[in-house]
């Protein structure tokens, strides 16, 4: 899909991030990348190779060492203009699927007759309409995650930051939730940075892979995956998806072999 | 022959209900067992009531004293919900001033653990000399109730999950939405457990200061009562008022565990029906 690759317009810069942490261990080195108006995205490395720690200063939730993160967007700084999701759901115990959801608009004062067509808006996208009242223990797994993920939606960011966020999850659950999130991020204008191990899962959602390599993480190669949107389930099958999780599968070694020479 | 999975799941149930009928039954029996050990060994003996009194004199003198044990049972009562109420009130209060300044529980918090490791038996006479009876009966009752409630408290408020307060950052919550939204909730089953905890606390510590204070004779409650009744030999009103305030203490447990699984119930894994 031709628009979803307009004129690679960029959100926010990272220029020359490092970012070494009180104990010592230095989890960032010189990170440079852009992350780019409607396109999704995927950090992918090693565990530990700062991948995680990338998506966190983006979001403003730690601070760069040294390097700067620039912001093109006026909208930014805004509450609500980054949606974060994590590996594990995150949910308030205590409070409904509705109210959980309700959260990041409430802590901007919107109250929740105000806010519920955006709630409701949010669990029907996330396919979770029926269980607004339902409480985070009587859901399985990928429930908590689109709760989780309807979280995140409903402010209706113009990024979305995602750490690892199906890592959890039975490969059942988590091809299907692949597919939602596609067709998720196909519906919006939202850029996706999404955080993830895993060669095929990265090919499979991605626009465009940055591998890292081991700590301290940098970017090592910028992969484009142009195989068109909307991509099925049959892509997953494909001799071209077969063929790019090899490009990535030898990028991502000669990642780990580089940081090792 | 093989049995269907219904018969079996039917022949489970069967069981567990009566496993539950027999820790219901089994205590209750020990319990009336021992009453007619007690009884008969009163009879046989024909030992005086000064001595041991039979539990059937003791309900006797129970029912015979009612309306005076009662009037002692609700000065008591009062004093141990007076006393539980400070408690709640004073440790989750303190725990919030604790978990929002760092200053003052550094100042306070050493102070609040020797309150709590001085035995409250020695505290109470000094209380008695210092304030009004009634003022140091119930603070006797707070100080025994109020650590548990100011620890789970603080247990609680800094056990909030790091990925929820981060979110909480994220979308620029304030301090005070931060405790309200996300870290008092947290804390409710600590504080529950403390509650549930200080409830028997308070009793125990007005029964102290009560006892403590008997002596002075101005007294109304159940402790004054057994006190009294000791001075005169009145052993089976002693034993009358000492049956009411177990019952009591059970009660009053009982009642804080039921609130507790009321409030929690739906979400926490220590309240919730084991159905999944």
């Amino acid at each position: 899909m031709a628009d979803h690759f307009p004129a690679k317009q960029s959100i926010v810069s990272l220029h020359g991030v490092d970012k070494t942490f009180a104990n010592g261990v230095t989890a960032l080195h010189r990170a440079n990348f852009d992350i780019r108006r409607r396109e999704f995205v995927s950090l992918l490395g090693p565990s530990g190779c700062g991948k995680s720690t990338a998506l966190r200063i983006i979001a403003g939730l730690i601070e760069p060492t040294a390097g700067d993160v620039v912001w093109h967007d006026a909208g930014h700084g805004a509450p609500g203009a980054i949606g974060f999701v994590f590996q594990e759901p995150t949910l308030m115990p205590w409070a409904t699927v509705a109210a959980n959801v309700h959260l990041p608009l409430k802590l901007t004062g919107m109250g929740v007759e105000a806010a519920k067509p955006q709630i409701d808006e949010a669990l029907t996208r996330v396919g979770l309409a029926d269980f607004a009242n339902a409480y985070p223990r009587e859901l399985s797994g990928g429930m908590k995650m689109r709760v989780s993920i309807a979280r995140a939606l409903v402010t209706r960011p113009q990024l979305l930051l995602m750490d690892e966020p199906f890592a959890a999850l039975d490969e059942i659950t988590r091809f299907k939730l692949n597919n939602d999130l596609l067709a998720l991020w196909h519906a919006s204008d939202q850029s996706i940075v999404f955080v993830t191990h895993s060669v095929f899962e990265s090919v499979f959602l991605s626009s465009r892979i940055l591998v890292m390599t081991q700590r301290p993480g940098r970017i090592f190669a910028e992969i484009d995956i142009d195989a068109p949107y909307p991509r099925a389930e049959s892509f997953r099958t494909s001799a071209d998806y077969a063929a790019l999780c090899r490009r990535v599968s030898d990028a991502l070694a000669q990642a780990m072999a580089a940081e090792a020479a | 022959m093989r049995k269907t999975r219904r018969h079996r799941d039917e022949d489970i149930s069967e069981r567990t209900r009566r496993e539950r009928l027999l820790r219901v039954i089994l205590p209750i029996a020990a319990l009336l067992i021992g009453f007619v050990v007690w009884e008969l060994a009163v009879r046989l003996r024909d030992l005086p009531p000064y001595v041991l009194p039979s539990p059937m004199l003791v309900f006797a003198t129970l029912i015979g004293d009612w309306s005076l044990l009662f009037s002692s049972l609700l000065s008591t009562l009062n004093t141990t919900f007076q006393g539980l109420a400070l408690a709640f009130f004073g440790g989750v209060g303190l725990a919030i001033l604790f978990n929002q300044s760092r200053l003052v529980e550094y100042s306070l918090y050493p102070y609040a653990v020797i309150l709590q490791v001085t035995p409250v038996v020695a505290i109470a006479p000094l209380l008695l000399i210092y304030l009004p009876q009634h003022a140091a009966v119930l603070a006797c009752a707070w100080i025994v109730a109020f650590f548990p409630v100011l620890a789970n408290t603080t247990l609680g408020l800094n056990s909030v999950d790091r990925n929820l307060a981060e979110l909480f950052r994220l979308y620029g919550a304030s301090r005070w939405q931060m405790l309200w939204e996300l870290k008092l909730p947290g804390a409710m089953p600590y504080i529950l457990g403390g509650l549930k905890i200080a409830g028997g606390l308070s009793l125990i510590g007005a029964v102290v200061a009560e006892l403590a204070a008997g002596t002075a004779g101005a007294g109304s409650g159940l402790a004054y009562r057994i006190a009294e009744s000791g001075y005169r030999l009145n052993i089976p009103r002693m034993f009358a008022a000492l049956l009411l305030l177990s019952v009591t203490g059970i009660v009053i447990f009982a009642a804080l565990s039921w609130v507790s699984h009321l409030l929690l119930r739906r979400w926490h894994d220590s309240a919730a029906e084991q159905d999944t």
